[in-house]
Parts: C-alpha cells; sequence; structure tokens
C-alpha cells in the first residue's frame, strides 16, 4: 500500500499523483462495472436481476465516485461522506430486495424503502452535528450501520460461495465486504490513531475501495467455468 | 375428514401419485433440473402430457422452475423437485398429511442471481 510513502510526502508531488491515479482507476473500474452489471441485466431481462444490478452500482461504484467528486467541488468532507454513505446504504437495500423480497411483484415498495432509509442516512449526521454531536461521531454511527449491512451481505454472498465452490461469488463477498466493512474499518482506524494526515486517511480509503471495485469487476467478468 | 395442515388433503396426495407421469417427472426433476422437453423424453409421454403434470404439481409447490438461457438466446423453462418427504399421520379420526420441501433460501437465490447477473 501506498501509505507510508504518503505520510512522509504528505501534500508533496508524490502524494498529488497517487492520489490522482487512484481516483482515475475508481471512476474507470466504475464505469467499467456498470456497463458489465447492465449489460448482465439486459441478458436476462429479469426484475430481481435489474434490482441486484442496480443495487450493485449503488453499493459500489457511486459512493466510491462521490467521495472522490463531491469533495473536488468543494463540499465538506461531512457531506460528501454522508453522500456516499447513503448512497450506499440505499444500493444495499436494492440487493437485499432482489433476494428476499419478490421484485417480480413490482418492488415500488423496496424503492421506497431504499430512498427513506438512505434519505435517513444522510439527514441523521448533519442533524446530528446541528445538535452539537461531534462530526466524526455522527458519520460513524451512519456509517457502523451502513457497515454492518454490507457485512451481512458479504457474508450471503460468501456462503453462497461455499455452498457451490462458485469463485464470483467469494470475489463478490470480498468486493462488497471491502467496500462496506473494509473502508468503514479503515476510516475508524486512521481516525484511532489520530496523528496521520487528511492524505494518508483519504489515500487508505481509496485504495481500499480499489481494490474492492476490482474485486467485483474481476466477479463479474471472470468465466463461468471459473 | 381428511384436510390436511399443508392444505393438501391425503385424497389429493394419492390421487397425484397414483399418476405414473406426475411419479416419474418428480423422480427425474429430483435427479437435476429438466426442461419440458427433457422430461417427454426421460418419461415417454406427448408434450401436452407432460405439461399437464407440470402444472398440476406446480400448483401443488411440487415442483421449482427457472429460467436458464440458450446458447442461441432463447429462454426456456428447467423444473426440478421440491417434494422431499410426505408424511401421513393418521389420528383423532383424520389424516394430517404434511410435506417437506426442499427450501430455496436466501443463499440460493442470492448466487443464482447473481449467476444470471455475469
Amino acid at each position: 500500500m501506498t501509505a507510508p510513502e504518503l505520510s512522509v510526502e504528505g501534500g508533496s508531488v508524490v502524494a498529488v499523483a497517487v492520489g490522482f491515479l487512484l481516483a482515475l482507476g475508481t471512476i474507470a473500474l466504475s464505469s467499467w462495472i456498470v456497463l458489465v452489471a447492465y449489460r448482465g441485466y439486459r441478458k436476462s431481462s429479469e426484475r430481481s436481476i435489474l434490482f441486484l444490478a442496480v443495487g450493485i452500482g449503488l453499493t459500489a461504484t457511486v459512493p466510491t465516485v462521490a467521495r472522490i467528486v463531491v469533495p473536488t467541488v468543494g463540499a465538506s468532507a461531512l457531506l460528501s461522506t454522508a453522500v456516499a454513505v447513503a448512497v450506499q446504504f440505499s444500493g444495499l437495500i436494492w440487493i437485499l430486495y432482489a433476494v428476499y423480497g419478490r421484485p417480480e411483484d413490482g418492488g415500488y415498495r423496496a424503492v421506497a424503502t431504499a430512498a427513506v432509509g438512505s434519505l435517513f442516512v444522510l439527514l441523521a449526521p448533519l442533524a446530528a452535528v446541528e445538535r452539537g454531536i461531534g462530526e466524526s461521531a455522527a458519520m460513524t454511527g451512519v456509517s457502523a450501520v451502513t457497515a454492518v449491512v454490507g457485512g451481512f451481505v458479504a457474508i450471503q454472498a460468501y456462503r453462497g460461495y461455499r455452498r457451490y465452490d462458485r469463485r464470483p461469488m467469494l470475489l463478490l463477498a470480498v468486493g462488497v465486504g471491502l467496500l462496506t466493512v473494509g473502508s468503514f474499518g479503515t476510516l475508524t482506524a486512521v481516525d484511532l490513531l489520530g496523528s496521520t494526515s487528511d492524505a494518508v486517511a483519504l489515500g487508505s480509503v481509496w485504495s481500499i475501495e480499489l481494490l474492492g471495485l476490482l474485486s467485483i469487476l474481476r466477479s463479474l467478468t471472470t468465466d463461468r467455468s471459473g | 375428514m381428511d384436510e390436511a395442515t399443508d392444505g393438501l388433503s391425503a385424497a389429493t396426495l394419492g390421487e397425484l401419485l397414483e399418476d405414473e407421469y406426475a411419479r416419474s417427472i418428480l423422480a427425474e426433476t429430483s435427479v437435476e433440473p429438466l426442461s419440458a422437453t427433457e422430461l417427454a423424453e426421460r418419461c415417454d409421454a406427448s408434450s401436452p402430457t407432460i405439461y399437464r403434470r407440470i402444472n398440476r404439481l406446480q400448483e401443488l409447490d411440487m415442483l421449482d422452475e427457472e429460467q436458464t438461457l440458450n446458447p442461441d438466446g432463447h429462454h426456456y423453462r428447467r423444473f426440478s423437485a421440491r417434494l422431499e418427504r410426505v408424511t401421513i399421520e393418521l389420528s383423532d379420526g383424520g389424516y394430517e398429511v404434511s410435506v417437506d420441501r426442499t427450501t430455496d433460501d436466501a443463499v440460493d437465490r442470492f448466487t443464482e442471481l447473481y449467476e444470471g447477473l455475469r
């Protein structure tokens, strides 16, 4: 990982270059995943698969890109994290609904639940900060909830791998795990260590998320016998 | 007086299992998922006969169905048996029928859906 160099070179040309590369990689991988997932849906044109595809898109690609793009346009770190977590939360609900619900019979309820849930996840930290609760504490709260849901989805995918020996399910589990639990864990660890710079924090989270995206992309594109 | 807990009466069940084709369909699809055409071959029956039995078995929730994509891009349905065990209990002047079915749980569904997406 690039983190040690970053802490030495914090704010230097190297840090900027690494950050830029990570950002580019994230955007490229995300677009690729969305494309592959969309093609997968078009091939089957089943409603549940549409829900799964949208869920994976919202869980994996949108939040990672949001984490990069939203701060760039000058929004606060709190807002960008809140948006990323809220979108990810709604994505996880789409996935869970595809698996547990019956998207064949409509699915407006799931869309509504996802919308209400993510609105709550978005507004909760902002409201908490208004009331004087620390910014990081508020964000940690909602991120933890999302990480728990993401961990659950990852475990279900892992069980699918164990039961059917399907490698793609393992890669999906790793990807979803890294993007939810992994990124939350990294943020928390960086927070606890305290002394590190923002560049290191961002760098490590971006790296973890990039790995997560890579894993999901592999799982979507690896051939059927894999 | 043979109303069942499962909504299935001993008479319905007896009638179902008495049918040679229904039995063969369940037996064949308990080994691997099969399409109606494959079933017609293996059970040595006409397509309409097979479809009638499949419909009946599905009404009673004894068959699962999955969509499969052909290499040529056509969808076709394949069936697999859900029936695992039937218990008929005689007590208090009535029959109690209970059917154990294979469960298609969340992990199965997740894996199946994800395969569909890939």
